[in-house]
């Protein structure tokens, strides 16, 4: 398999401080892979490590096939930091224009390149405006802009959509739809787990610097988890229900029960109907992110 | 080398509307406009027809600026070329960019001897500029504005070495300013090379090696103390490549915060 990320048992000490202890995860290319876990769990270290800006204490890693820190490799690599700063004195089309040259993009490409960018994340109209005079939004679209400037096959957003309102997280999602099926990677940082559900194909959960969970967003599980709120339930019914599945438990006001087919659904709806229960709602649960990730991080979660 | 030429352009980019662009101007034309002052009130050496006029406001314009302002000058121009990564914390971004990081350093290096280059130019220029303006004027008729003696020949190559003697401190205080994210600790560094040139000026020996008073060798025309220009060059040199070498080490093994 040809990885846009590997790392083996990647580890960084920072003295006597261990920032990442033991991360082991692969990326494929063009897939969109959420690195999740509270403050102070290695993220931001995880990412300086893969793009070669903090070196390794021990492990290793590959990024788009080459060692880390690799200059032809960061070529095609596209990185917007969290709180990234600008040069606010330079206006918007100077800003891409630096970073193009950086690329080493040539004169007559990064010019359309820029002009397209800049369209793309609807800041055509700012160009000429300096960045001091830029809202945190349009800071935000900027910076991801100059990370898509080199065209590249692995990207590093980390929190993109921190300080955009709901139209720039659209133009984020959006950008991050197409870099998919560009078949770039997309390596994504966020606290929020409602973007990175709706946009990632695979999350990994970090705490105390290692991968704890890996979870697909994609996959089809085998087990169907059915919800049920019914007006009167009774330990009579919890039992009879066990005819359509297995596990079936009363939680927070609803009935569970796990099946091993979605279309178990109506058979229940019609049974239930036909025994005179009277049925508010009826249909699979699928546990959110936000669940997974309180349930993967325990009390850390909560501190964080 | 392209790397380089890509890096230095973008420092450029950079240097626009910056207050290290505009120091470039300030600091060598405050130099020439205070010793203009300092002459018309208290110029005893100007005036009267057996003195040069001209050789003295060269002498007491790239006196001050190799003694007082370059120094300082340095330290305040290296911060701030510094500060430009550092207080938008910047490294991370620029580092992650597709360049070899030494490219980084050595072209943050070249902007900040270009900047001196400038200064001692436009320091020279203001020179020139502000004789001719005396003299058209005519604020103080006593003064003697024939051929300066030096030559104007001598009086280019002084700015010229004082020029190639101001490597040895840009090269350490670049090393200073790019290793400490503190401007405290790179101006503080300037203020002491400052002190420590102002307090060994008349020690001739020690003008040789200490990095912040080489430039002041170059006045050798004008103040005539037995200096040679050979062991400040060398001590120049040598400054300079220790310090890039130890800044572009540093960079290069550096963990970005």
């Amino acid at each position: 398999m040809n990885y846009a990320i590997e790392t083996f048992s990647l580890r960084k000490e920072f003295g006597t401080k261990i920032a990442v202890s033991d991360l082991t995860l692969n990326v494929q290319r063009g897939e969109v892979f959420g690195f999740l876990g509270p403050n102070g769990a290695g993220k931001t270290t995880s990412i300086k490590m893969l793009l070669g800006l903090v070196a390794p204490t021990s492990g290793n890693a590959r990024v788009l096939g080459a060692p880390l820190g690799n200059v032809a490799a960061r070529a095609k690599i596209g990185f917007l930091p969290e709180h990234f700063r600008f040069q606010d004195w330079l206006n918007g089309r100077e800003f891409l224009d630096l970073h193009a040259r950086l690329y080493g993009i040539s004169n007559g490409k990064h010019q359309t390149s820029i002009d397209a960018l800049l369209k793309r994340v609807d800041l055509q109209d700012a160009a000429n405006r300096k960045l001091k005079e830029y809202s945190k939004g349009m800071l935000q679209r900027i910076g991801l802009a100059a990370a898509l400037l080199n065209e590249p096959h692995l990207v590093f957003l980390d929190e993109p959509t921190s300080g955009l309102d709901p139209l720039g997280r659209l133009i984020v999602r959006d950008v991050i739809q197409e870099l998919r099926a560009q078949g770039t990677a997309v390596f994504l940082n966020s606290h929020l787990l409602s973007e990175v559900e709706i946009t990632c194909d695979r999350v990994a959960f970090v705490k105390n610097g290692r991968v704890v969970r890996e979870t697909s967003m994609r996959e089809t599980s085998n087990v169907t988890d059915v919800e049920l709120i019914v007006k009167n339930s009774t330990p009579r019914l919890l039992r009879e229900l066990e005819q359509f599945g297995k596990n079936v438990r009363q939680l927070n006001g609803s009935i569970h029960l796990e099946t091993d087919n979605e279309t178990h659904i109506p058979e229940i709806n019609r049974w239930l109907v036909a025994q005179g229960v009277d049925v508010y709602k009826i249909g699979a649960a699928k546990p959110s992110l936000e669940e997974m990730f309180l349930e993967v991080m325990g009390e850390d979660a909560r501190a964080g | 080398m392209k790397a380089f030429a890509v890096a230095l352009q973008v420092e450029f980019i950079k240097l626009r509307r910056t207050l290290a662009f505009w120091m470039m101007f300030i600091a060598p034309l405050g130099i020439v406009a205070l010793t203009v002052f300092f002459d018309l009130r208290l110029g005893a050496d100007v005036s009267g027809a057996n003195t040069d006029a001209w050789s003295t406001l060269l002498r007491d314009t790239i006196g001050f600026w190799v003694v007082l302002m370059l120094p300082l000058f340095v330290a305040l121009e290296s911060a701030l070329l510094a500060q430009l990564e550092h207080s938008q914390k910047m490294w991370k971004h620029l580092l992650a960019l597709p360049t070899w990081r030494g490219a980084f350093y050595i072209a943050k290096l070249s902007m900040n001897i270009l900047l001196v280059g400038f200064a001692t130019l436009i320091l020279f220029g203001g020179i020139v500029l502000a004789g001719w303006l005396l003299q058209i004027f005519n604020l103080r008729p006593d003064f003697h504005w024939g051929v300066p003696n030096p030559s104007w020949s001598v009086a280019a190559t002084t700015v010229l070495f004082v020029f190639l003697l101001s490597w040895g401190m840009t090269a350490l205080q670049t090393y200073v300013s790019m290793r400490w994210a503190s401007f405290t600790v790179a101006l503080g560094i300037g203020i002491l090379g400052s002190i420590s040139a102002f307090v060994f000026v008349r020690s001739v020996a020690l003008a040789q090696f200490v990095p912040w008073l080489l430039p002041f060798n170059a006045l050798e025309p004008y103040i005539k103390q037995s200096a040679t220009l050979g062991v400040p060059l060398l001590v120049s040199l040598l400054c300079t490549i220790l310090f890039t070498a130890f800044g572009m080490w540093e960079l290069n093994t550096r963990d970005v915060a």
